[in-house]
């Protein structure tokens, strides 16, 4: 794989002592890196070094050949088109003025930024939103309007910080069929913290944690190293009555909601709401949830809480 | 082309942005042109001030040969006094003692008497020392000196007529002829004024304003767009987006200061199309005018560099603006761009008249109203240009430094 972007010990610690990136070092070549973590974990301020925004205290970033903090500064920047979580509008241009912008600081003339705006807007479906004003758009325009600002320069690579947030699972599905069709045969990388997304969109994730890659790899690859149980919710009463069955992990337990881990759930599923019963509790809800990569983030960080709002199945 | 096309970005966002947020608008074209219509409604019309004075008229002499009544003539037409008769001596010192009037005149009951019999006579005037830092005292003093001059002119006149019928040797006779002009008036003074008269007009006089205003504008958004050349793109999010793109820190300042002067222009631009509408007068040379932009962007560019001189100090945009504040508003005043170097206390003359935008502001008027030869005036201000451009420099690596510590803390 052609990699145009290496990302080779990169290295973070603000002047407060926070240690925000601990050593990240990744290759991203044509098709979608997705880097996946809770808040804090490191996503971010990876992604904003790897876009030449904030320069690693030690560590290189190599984007289309070029170090992003070697000598010349705008060659890489010219390679990487990026989306940061808050996208900046003016909010008072229209989308078409606001686009405008964005091809001029990319060294784009007026009239190629013109001629680009209208394009990337028919692209992203905003094509009769050319007139608005940035401040009457919904949430999911102004992410559609941030990934159409982001390839205004015609970028190799793709930097895209939480693209989907603030959307319904309906609008991160179709921002992410948008991703996907306008990256061609570019390099994407973007970071979530909804396992679901990284999963079903990504070709490689980097798991996130504490300011290090704690896992990488294809996401059905690293489902089947690290999470080869299906987990069982159960929920109802009297559920800590019930101690750990010796067939199943418990993972988890309280009076109303308890689970468990197994590899063969549909064999272990009656015997375990038998024991249930026969303890005295009162079951009201089971769910049995395939592994994904909330699971392996479970495995590979021993925290079980779930990311986001979302979590495996949410 | 790129680096051109980077460096029009924030001018681009200014023009679009320019009309539909209120608050520019209002700061570059709505409040210059309030603040001049206030300066110029004030002071642009030569307007001296009136000088109240209440008279007690003492003299009896009755006919047509009465001075006291030809000095209450002059004093009337003179325009600056403003006459009122008492009856009452001493409610005519009460009443200046107590501000009704300014001061006080008493004519003597031989004031006629004396004057026609060539004998001298004495006005008593009385006013408040302190009042207006001895203007009253220097009017009255200034009035009746020039009415002693007429008086005295008169009296030299009847005494020549009476020489020159006289039976006096004609030797002696010429001599005392030139005595009698020389006590006539012993000394005199050409006045040249150097300057056109305009500027002593309603529409010279607004036009000055106008140009203070012009100078006000650059103050403030030089000041301001230097100080907050960093943080307000910090706090709007588009530094990380500008950082990550091919713009170099010397596109982004080129940037932030074009849009700066193009702010300037437009204020520029719209102030003196609004004085000329209100009656004030210019010199239109294209050269004086070309003159003008220059020396504009010069004294800008300093202010901007002054402003980022300053941004380090400025943590936050609240603070910047704080700062901003701070320092243009005194200026406005004590920088010999709303008040002339020569009415500021002595202290201040020095620094009014050579600190650079004080200086620019003068040779654009000098260009504009003084009608000085435009590439005379310039050359006058050649060390404005090169002080202007040393303080932008430094500001310029002062902003590449800040750059550089959000490149590195973000």
């Amino acid at each position: 794989m052609e990699a145009l972007v290496e990302a080779l010990g990169l290295r973070k610690v603000y002047p407060d002592g926070t240690v925000a990136v601990d050593g990240v070092s990744f290759k991203a070549g044509p098709g979608v890196t997705v880097l996946m973590g809770p808040n804090g974990s490191g996503k971010t301020t990876t992604l904003s070094m790897v876009a030449g925004a904030l320069r690693p205290t030690s560590g290189r970033v190599v984007v289309c050949g070029y170090d992003m903090w070697g000598g010349e500064w705008s060659r890489p920047r010219e390679c990487v088109g990026f989306a940061p979580q808050d996208m900046p509008f003016r909010e008072k241009l229209t989308v078409m003025e606001n686009l405008v912008w964005y091809g001029l600081i990319r060294g784009l003339s007026l009239g190629e930024a013109r001629r680009r705006a209208r394009r990337l807007l028919e692209e992203v479906g905003l094509e009769g939103a050319g007139k608005k004003k940035v401040a009457e758009l919904s949430g999911g325009m102004r992410r559609r309007l941030s990934l159409a600002a982001a390839l205004m320069g015609d970028p190799r690579v793709l930097v895209l910080d939480e693209p989907t947030s603030g959307l319904d699972p309906a609008g991160r599905m179709r921002l992410w069929g948008l991703i996907k069709r306008l990256a061609g045969e570019r390099v994407v990388i973007a970071s979530t913290h909804i396992p679901e997304e990284a999963e079903e969109h990504a070709d490689t994730v980097l798991i996130f944690h504490r300011g290090r890659i704690a896992a990488s790899g294809r996401p059905a690859e690293l489902i089947k190293e690290y999470a080869r149980h299906s987990r069982i919710v159960v929920e109802g009463r009297g559920l800590s009555k019930a101690g750990p069955p010796g067939y199943a992990e418990l993972v988890e337990a309280s009076d109303t909601r308890a689970s468990f881990l197994a590899e063969e759930p549909e064999e272990v599923l009656p015997k375990l709401l038998a024991d249930l019963l026969a303890a005295g509790a009162s079951v009201e809800r089971v769910e049995v949830r395939r592994p994904g990569l909330a699971e392996v983030y479970f495995a590979v960080t021993g925290e079980a809480e779930l990311l986001g709002g979302g979590g495996a199945g949410g | 082309m790129g680096s051109l096309w980077r460096v029009l970005s924030e001018t681009y966002a200014f023009l679009k942005g320019f009309t539909r947020y209120k608050e520019t608008l209002f700061w570059t074209v709505i409040f210059p042109i309030i603040f001049y219509a206030i300066m110029a409604g004030i002071w642009g019309t030569p307007n001296p001030p009136t000088v109240r004075v209440g008279v007690y008229n003492g003299d009896a002499t009755q006919g047509p040969y009465n001075m006291s009544e030809a000095l209450l003539r002059a004093m009337n037409s003179s325009g600056v006094f403003k006459v009122r008769l008492y009856g009452n001596a001493s409610k005519l010192k009460l009443d200046v003692a107590h501000g009704r009037v300014d001061a006080g005149v008493w004519i003597p009951v031989d004031f006629t008497e004396n004057i026609t019999r060539g004998e001298a006579s004495t006005l008593g005037v009385y006013y408040v020392e302190t009042k207006w830092g001895g203007f009253v005292g220097q009017t009255l003093t200034s009035f009746f000196k020039a009415f002693s001059d007429i008086l005295r002119a008169r009296v030299v006149n009847v005494s020549l007529r009476y020489i020159e019928d006289s039976d006096m040797p004609s030797s002696f006779k010429s001599m005392a002829i030139r005595w009698m002009r020389f006590i006539e008036e012993p000394l005199r003074v050409n006045v040249s004024v150097e300057k056109p008269p305009l500027i002593a007009t309603s529409h010279g006089l607004k036009a000055y304003y106008a140009i203070s205003m012009v100078a006000i504008e650059a103050l403030f958004i030089g000041i301001f767009s230097g100080v907050e050349a960093v943080n307000e793109k910090k706090r709007s999010g588009t530094l990380r987006v500008l950082l990550a793109s091919p713009m170099n820190g010397w596109e982004l300042l080129a940037a932030d200061t074009l849009s700066a002067l193009a702010a300037v222009g437009i204020s520029a631009v719209a102030v003196i199309l609004f004085s000329i509408a209100t009656g004030a007068r210019y010199t239109a040379a294209p050269t004086a005018l070309a003159v003008t932009a220059l020396l504009l962007v010069v004294g800008t560019l300093s202010m901007i560099g002054i402003g980022l001189l300053l941004a380090p100090l400025a943590k936050t945009p609240e603070g910047g603006t704080v700062i901003a504040n701070a320092l243009a508003f005194p200026l406005m005043f004590i920088g010999g761009i709303t008040i002339p170097p020569f009415a500021l206390p002595k202290y201040l003359r020095a620094f009014a008249a050579n600190w650079p935008l004080g200086k620019a502001t003068e040779a654009i008027r000098e260009a504009l109203i003084y009608n000085v030869a435009p590439l005379k005036a310039l050359e006058a201000g050649w060390e404005t240009i090169v002080a202007s451009l040393v303080i932008y420099a430094l500001g310029a690596l002062v902003y590449q430094r800040l750059l550089i510590g959000m490149v590195e803390h973000y």
